[in-house]
């Protein structure tokens, strides 16, 4: 990328490095990046937001007599700069020794002539605010008109966003990146004869303005969800299949990832540090961390200390293959380091299509959304709450409330039975529905 | 493992792109992010003279040329938010503090009503032409002839709730360190424990408000955390657990027994886990422990007691006003004028002194919390709620300290008054559907009840209940009220907001607890 603003932020990077060194920094890793956002959200006849703004900042993380800390600023002005460098490093000063803290190897560095991944959209900069709110309304009045009578309250949001940022460090190393990205949702409130107020929400997210779903179809898609969430029941505690639509299954992702991350691994938090190359989940289960997918929401050629993007496996048929090792858990640990930070997450689709999994279900449970919960990633148990439908021979019955699911990770992936053909683009999770063998959960 | 959050779940995940990389890709160290700075030379308005305000850099003909430009589409309100925040953490691993994070930030927030509308832009520039580019930013949410700003703008004094000044940046970092050093070697004390990893946060917020109603105030404000985790080994086996503890307070907040507690707290926490198993699945009586178990009221209750759901018709507690919602012996307030706490404020970020707001009285729900919008729209008075993550955010409705009184009933009384049962002691998240109801609480510690008495320890179990049905189950509250000190962050259309919570022991009837087995 070569453009002005490019460059400007480029040239903000090389003095903070040049103030670095006279300061005498033994290494200096700085991050200069400009984001543009802008949202606009109409509710029920109103613009309930309409927002805007521009950022520019810079991240620099410095090595001084093998101490090391990390500083931020907004305030760029050239005659600011020097002070705050002054300051960072006398601070920097304070901390402790770490012979661990350091800059990466740099033959993981991302290449000079990074990959095009199509992740800047021209057309996201030229909106105009009727544009965006020309899109929110279509959304807000296809949601309006499907809901009829039964609606409480519609809103619809359209936001989008242009990133520009630069990394440079004082081995040499240097690149950058630019993205947009947009998103058009809509969230329906509806009246249950029952007490409730249920709603539910639909959205579409690209980085490309060309990829996104019709406003309007979101807007009605967002109004079915809301509409079908009337007359919530309570069941039984039982044993239930579980079927987890493919926009749910982040939440249960994150738990099956968090211990395979060096920090939680170092500090013996993870369940999973001694399972490299054992099955850990059933053989259908393949996870590709991939940070070079064409357009994709999580994609990026570099991480945040520029590491090049390289597909990581993380599972292969269920096999443990990967693990998130940044530059300094890797020296603590004696890894490689691959990234510290997922990019996105793909699981590899199976034959089945929605309709075809649902068919299979004998008694038991389609989960759109999990309700709180947490993990331990010590000990690979969590708790989530369940918000969904009961599920009888391949039939939704009626929507289900106040569900828990109790598990293990360590046992809990062997129980999943089928992976969907229905893959989430609208993401930096690009996972199909997941559907899992009959297990615990606790109702009344 | 997610720390403290509580959140709710009704709108769509607008967390953009960027703001996700962000999150995921920080190649820092901290979980907390946070800085540090012991002068003023990193902001763009540095200070004229020692003693000087950063603000000074904002004369008034600058600021009412940009309240000019900000109403010349015809808002009916506008204000202006400044705002320089200096942060500073510390992270320890391996008995060594080697790392650290500081930060300024600073920026100004422009926002317009028009309506019940809302134009907002910030800007992280204080020069004139970033400002008015906000301001006409702004200005789009009307479109009509100018409307006038009320000059000159008066300040207004506010009560005192915690210190103001240098608290932090005046301290340096060697007792810091010290800190983090010190409680260390206490909790690695204890043999069985093999992992500790802590992060020390400070911060210093300096607000300036104006607006077109002519008011003005000026708020420092202090915000402290810390955070220690550690695991155990026993036979093979790990188990680790965490403590956190905040204050909008100062350095002295660490006193002596603090630490004590602190070191205490996180080996007892962790080494109950040995003896742990896991919870029932079903409904069954629950009984709070005193303190952060007024984690329950903030789902229950609190969110869906904001008044932007009300003005929406989305919270199942519209139309509630008057009615009772649970027994004679319950009060709940959220309260911002308890001094030292983390969910305190001198001010709410429109400028709305902060109060003691009683959400519901003797079992009677009295009022939503409102913020300046919410409360136009059903012509009442504001109640101080209209809060803001920062800057770079508009102020929406959000809760305080948010407890419930002491009620009549001992606490010995309570827990003998359940025969089979769980006793919830610590929390780590929790989040509600605000209108359907449905809330969780995630509990990491916990006993069985068993004949009226403690038995068994168990952990990590979600709870799952209704917010009105479980208001109207609380069968007893303990006269043992107790204040949380824990480092709550609260979670509302992307902007977290510092929050306290209180609660006495108390029990409810019957509640969906979430275990594994039958």
């Amino acid at each position: 990328m070569s453009t002005p603003e490019c460059s400007s932020l480029t040239s903000i990077a090389d003095d903070i490095l040049s103030l670095a060194r006279k300061g005498k920094a033994g290494a200096c890793a700085v991050r200069v990046g400009s984001t543009t956002s802008r949202k606009v959200v109409h509710r029920d006849g109103q613009w309930e937001e309409l927002q805007g703004s521009t950022t520019l900042g810079a991240t620099v993380r410095l090595f001084v007599d093998g101490r090391y800390a990390v500083h931020r600023t907004s305030d760029l002005r050239p005659e600011s700069l020097a002070a705050f460098l002054t300051e960072a490093i006398g601070l920097t000063r304070q901390v402790m020794p770490d012979e661990h803290r350091k800059l990466p190897e740099p033959s993981l560095y991302a290449p000079k002539t990074p990959p095009a991944l199509e992740l800047a959209d021209p057309a996201v900069s030229q909106l105009t605010l009727e544009r965006r709110k020309q899109a929110a309304l279509a959304a807000f009045t296809a949601c309006r008109d499907k809901l009829g009578d039964k609606g409480i309250s519609v809103a619809a949001t359209f936001a989008d966003s242009r990133s520009l940022g630069c990394i440079a460090h004082s081995d040499g190393f240097a690149s950058s990146l630019e993205d947009t990205s947009c998103t058009i949702s809509a969230t329906a409130a509806v009246m249950d004869p029952g007490g409730g107020r249920p709603s539910d929400w639909a959205y579409s997210s690209a980085c490309h303005l060309a990829d996104l779903v019709d406003p309007a179809k979101i807007g009605a898609h967002a109004a079915e969800r809301a509409l079908r969430a009337i007359g919530a029941k309570k069941i039984d505690t039982g044993s239930y299949e579980l079927l987890v639509e493919n926009r749910a299954c982040g939440q249960l992702l994150s738990g099956l990832l968090n211990p395979l991350f060096g920090s939680a691994i170092f500090n013996k938090q993870s369940w999973a540090a001694d399972l490299a190359g054992l099955p850990v989940a059933a053989s259908i289960l393949t996870i590709t961390d991939d940070p070079l997918v064409v357009r994709g929401l999580g994609s990026r050629t570099y991480d945040g200390e520029g590491l090049g993007a390289r597909r990581l496996p993380v599972f292969d048929q269920g096999v443990l293959r990967g693990f998130y090792i940044d530059t300094y858990y890797g020296s603590r640990l004696g890894r490689a380091a691959t990234t510290g930070s997922p990019s996105n997450l793909v699981v590899t689709p199976g034959a089945s299509d929605f309709p075809q999994l649902l068919s299979r279900v004998k008694r038991g449970l389609w989960i759109n959304r999990f309700i709180g919960g947490n993990n331990n990633g010590t000990t690979g148990d969590f708790s989530m709450g369940l918000g969904g439908f009961l599920v009888e021979n391949g039939r939704i019955v009626h929507p289900v409330i106040e569900l828990n699911l109790s598990a293990n990770h360590k046992t809990f992936w062997h129980q999943l039975a089928a992976v969907g053909s229905d893959v989430l683009v609208n993401s930096s999770v690009r996972t199909p529905s997941l559907l899992f063998a009959p297990i615990l959960v606790a109702g009344k | 493992m997610t720390e403290t959050l509580l959140t709710i779940s009704e709108d769509p995940l607008l967390i953009d792109r960027r703001n996700f990389l962000k999150l995921a890709g920080a190649a820092g160290t901290l979980g907390l992010l946070a800085a540090h700075c012991t002068q003023p030379g990193g902001a763009t308005t540095p200070d004229r003279k020692p003693g000087g305000q950063w603000t000074d850099a904002l004369p008034d003909a600058l600021i009412a040329r940009v309240l000019e430009k900000a109403l010349s589409t015809g808002g009916s309100y506008c204000d202006l938010y400044f705002q320089r925040r200096r942060m500073l953490a510390l992270g320890l691993e391996e008995s060594i503090v080697n790392s650290g994070y500081s930060n300024i930030d600073l920026g100004a927030g422009v926002r317009v009503i028009k309506d019940g509308q809302t134009g907002y832009a910030f800007t992280e520039s204080l020069d004139e032409k970033s400002l008015l580019e906000a301001a006409e930013m702004a200005a789009a949410v009307a479109a009509g002839n100018p409307s006038r700003a009320k000059t000159p703008h008066h300040a207004s004094r506010l009560p005192s709730y915690y210190p103001t000044g240098p608290v932090f940046s005046s301290v340096a970092p060697e007792p810091k360190v010290g800190l983090l050093m010190e409680l260390d070697a206490a909790v690695r004390r204890e043999p069985s424990v093999v992992k500790v990893a802590m992060s020390y946060y400070d911060e210093e917020s300096s607000i300036f408000h104006v607006d077109s109603l002519g008011r003005s105030f000026r708020d420092e404000q202090p915000m402290t955390m810390l955070r220690v985790s550690a695991t155990a080994e026993k036979k093979g086996r790990l188990e680790s657990n965490s403590y956190n503890c905040s204050a909008r307070a100062g350095f002295d907040f660490y006193s002596p027994e603090r630490r004590r507690r602190i070191a205490s707290e996180t080996l007892r926490r962790t080494l109950v886990l040995f003896d742990a198993v896991p919870g029932p699945a079903g409904e069954f009586p629950l009984v709070l422990a005193p303190g952060s178990s007024g984690i329950l009221l903030h789902e229950a209750i609190g969110h869906g007691m904001e008044a932007d759901f009300a003005k929406s018709k989305t919270t199942i507690y519209t139309d509630k006003i008057g009615q009772r919602i649970a027994p004679e012996f319950v009060t709940i307030v959220d309260d911002g004028t308890l001094p030292g706490l983390r969910g305190s404020i001198h001010a709410d970020d429109e400028g709305e002194k902060s109060q003691r707001t009683v959400l519901v009285e003797n079992g009677i729900f009295r009022t939503f919390l409102h913020d300046r919008i919410s409360a136009e729209h059903f012509g009442l008075a504001p109640t101080g709620n209209g809060r803001r993550e920062s800057f770079r955010h508009m102020p929406i409705p959000r809760m305080r300290n948010t407890y419930m009184l002491a009620g009549p009933h001992k606490p010995s009384d309570i827990l003998a008054s359940v025969k089979k049962g769980i006793y919830a002691e610590t929390f780590t998240n929790g989040q509600v559907a605000i209108g359907a109801g449905d809330f969780t609480f995630y509990i990491k510690n916990g006993f069985l009840i068993e004949d009226g008495k403690l038995s068994t320890p168990i952990k990590d179990i979600n709870i799952i209940g209704n917010g009105p049905r479980v208001l109207e189950n609380v069968t007893m509250v303990g006269d043992d009220f107790t204040m949380d000190d824990g480092a709550w962050t609260c979670g509302k259309r992307g902007q977290g907001v510092p929050v306290g919570l209180g609660m006495p022991t108390c029990a409810v009837s019957s509640i969906t607890i979430g275990g594994s087995r039958r």
